[in-house]
């Protein structure tokens, strides 16, 4: 049944996202072409000096909208498809809550890394020449040397953690937005104020609990201790990578930790206290 | 299979402080159809938004052909709410695919049959239907269904009479001895011809369930005048 939730969810949210990227890729390539040809540097009047003000405003205007976009389909879909007047269609399926949340969640992160993927394109079609070559086979030379010097278990370990952060980063947002709005529809007239109540209450205190958690219990001497206590060669690349990467471990563990408790909340509240407009 | 199409059992639900079913017990036979009757406020759609599952109820028990609420339940219930839940975005085809994937006893045949019927275009949007049509779309979704329990919230509200009466066929034609359909209303007069079995609720209270046969005979009047009397202002 997810699968069958999924491809309603990614039809109905495709909507949205291919006409934007299809914005964002052709006003990318437009603006090449025009750098390509020096078309803003020769004098064509005033008809070269409004496109050459079109076109890149055009192109930031997309790239931000891409990731406005995101953001309110993660709020959007959610909001309107399960807790407004769609809801009494989703939530009389034959499906469980869980099932309805992870569609909307699957859905909504799969388009944040393809809006990332396509957004680093166009930044590539724009930049692309010969100095940007250069600069990539330099990166790579780097990554080659940090490996040969710090061991490449370290360096791919670092990547990996920087890919699980970011994605269990989007993760996390789009349940704690997921719980905030579940705890808002439980109001019967001020369902909006009362998610945002519940965004900047979770975030203030869940937030400071953390930090008094991790301060205070996790990085004393007793369980993990500061890291200049830790052994970590801070002089050495091998030391820092590997003190790198046991923060990313330590806040990757918090941030896995925190969007399990949002999903099971929300998805106690879908479950046991659903109250459709 | 149970006797009982729909057993509740001290079913009570609060909105705050206020009470808006009180202890409500009922038992649905299979092969009838029943009217849901009661003034606006009396708790009938809180009652079946219960039954599938939208609302919790803060007391009593509820079993349809003796599942409890849940995935089980809801794919014996096909539920027709008071307003429209169609995603303005599909095509009326897009939407009977869905229900085609989702629920096992859609059948897709009749749905496109019962749209044709009613001039209904498949790729026509939804956005750009009129509201009675897309409550008719939504009707014969849920009527296409080979469900146990109907649950059809105010029906008949939105659409025209000459659509009324189609619906009401629809839903005599639609008859299956192993299925029940609730109907709530107000328009009682519109859907007495077709009852079986009427149930009086005003302020959260089942005041009386009775066959239509009885209530004519008791009270030598139609179901409509009988209402009329008990529920006077």
């Amino acid at each position: 049944m997810l699968s069958k939730l999924l491809k309603y969810e990614f039809k109905a949210t495709s909507r949205v996202f291919l006409p934007a990227y299809a914005v964002l890729l052709i006003a990318g390539a437009i603006q090449k072409i025009m750098l390509q040809f020096g078309f803003y540097n020769k004098d064509m009047g005033v008809f070269s000096k409004i496109l050459g003000s079109i076109v890149p405003s055009l192109l930031g205007a997309a790239v931000v909208a891409i990731f406005v976009v995101t953001l309110v389909v993660m709020i959007n879909r959610f909001r309107k498809s399960l807790l407004g007047r769609e809801g009494y269609l989703m939530f009389t399926l034959p499906v469980n809550t869980s099932q309805l949340i992870l569609s909307k969640a699957i859905a909504v992160l799969a388009w944040a890394i393809l809006s990332c993927i396509i957004g680093l394109i166009t930044v590539v079609i724009l930049v692309y020449d010969t100095d940007f070559v250069n600069f990539v086979n330099d990166a790579i030379g780097l990554v080659g040397e940090a490996s040969r010097q710090a061991g490449a278990s370290n360096v791919v370990l670092f990547f990996i953690e920087t890919v699980l952060t970011f994605i269990f980063g989007i993760v996390n947002l789009t349940f704690m937005i997921y719980l905030c709005l579940s705890i808002g529809q439980l109001s019967n007239k001020h369902r909006g104020l009362c998610a945002i109540g519940a965004f900047v209450g979770i975030n203030f205190v869940l937030r400071n609990i953390i930090l008094a958690i991790i301060s205070n219990v996790l990085f004393t001497d007793k369980f993990v201790p500061p890291f200049y206590l830790c052994g970590y060669d801070t002089e050495s690349i091998v030391g820092i990578l590997q003190m790198m990467n046991a923060f990313m471990l330590a806040g990757l563990v918090i941030v896995i930790i925190e969007l399990l408790i949002y999903f099971f909340i929300t998805k106690y509240i879908l479950s046991n206290k659903l109250n459709l407009e | 299979m149970t006797e009982f199409v729909l057993e509740c059992t001290g079913v009570s639900k609060k909105y705050g402080k206020k009470e808006v079913l009180k202890n409500i017990n009922l038992q649905l036979e299979r092969g009838k159809i029943i009217g849901l009757l009661g003034p606006n406020g009396s708790g009938k759609t809180t009652l079946i938004k219960i039954i599938n599952g939208l609302l919790t109820a803060d007391e009593g028990d509820i079993k349809v052909s003796g599942e409890q609420i849940g995935i089980e339940s809801k794919k014996i219930i096909s539920y027709l709410p008071d307003r429209t839940y169609l995603a303005d975005w599909m095509k009326v085809k897009d939407i009977v695919g869905m229900f085609d994937d989702f629920y096992k006893d859609f059948s897709r045949e009749k749905a496109e049959d019962m749209l044709k019927r009613l001039n209904i275009n498949e790729d026509d949007r939804l956005k750009t239907l009129s509201k009675g049509n897309k409550e008719k779309v939504q009707l014969i979704l849920v009527m296409s269904r080979q469900a146990q329990l109907y649950l059809l919230d105010e029906p008949i509200g939105g659409v025209d009479p000459a659509a009324r009466d189609y619906i009401l066929n629809t839903i005599i034609t639609n008859y299956n001895p192993d299925a029940s359909v609730v109907i709530s209303t107000h328009l009682i007069s519109d859907v007495e011809k077709v009852l079986d079995e009427a149930i009086f609720i005003n302020n959260g209270e089942i005041v009386l369930h009775e066959s239509v046969d009885d209530i004519r005979e008791k009270y030598s009047t139609s179901v409509d005048g009988y209402f009329r009397e008990v529920f006077k202002c």
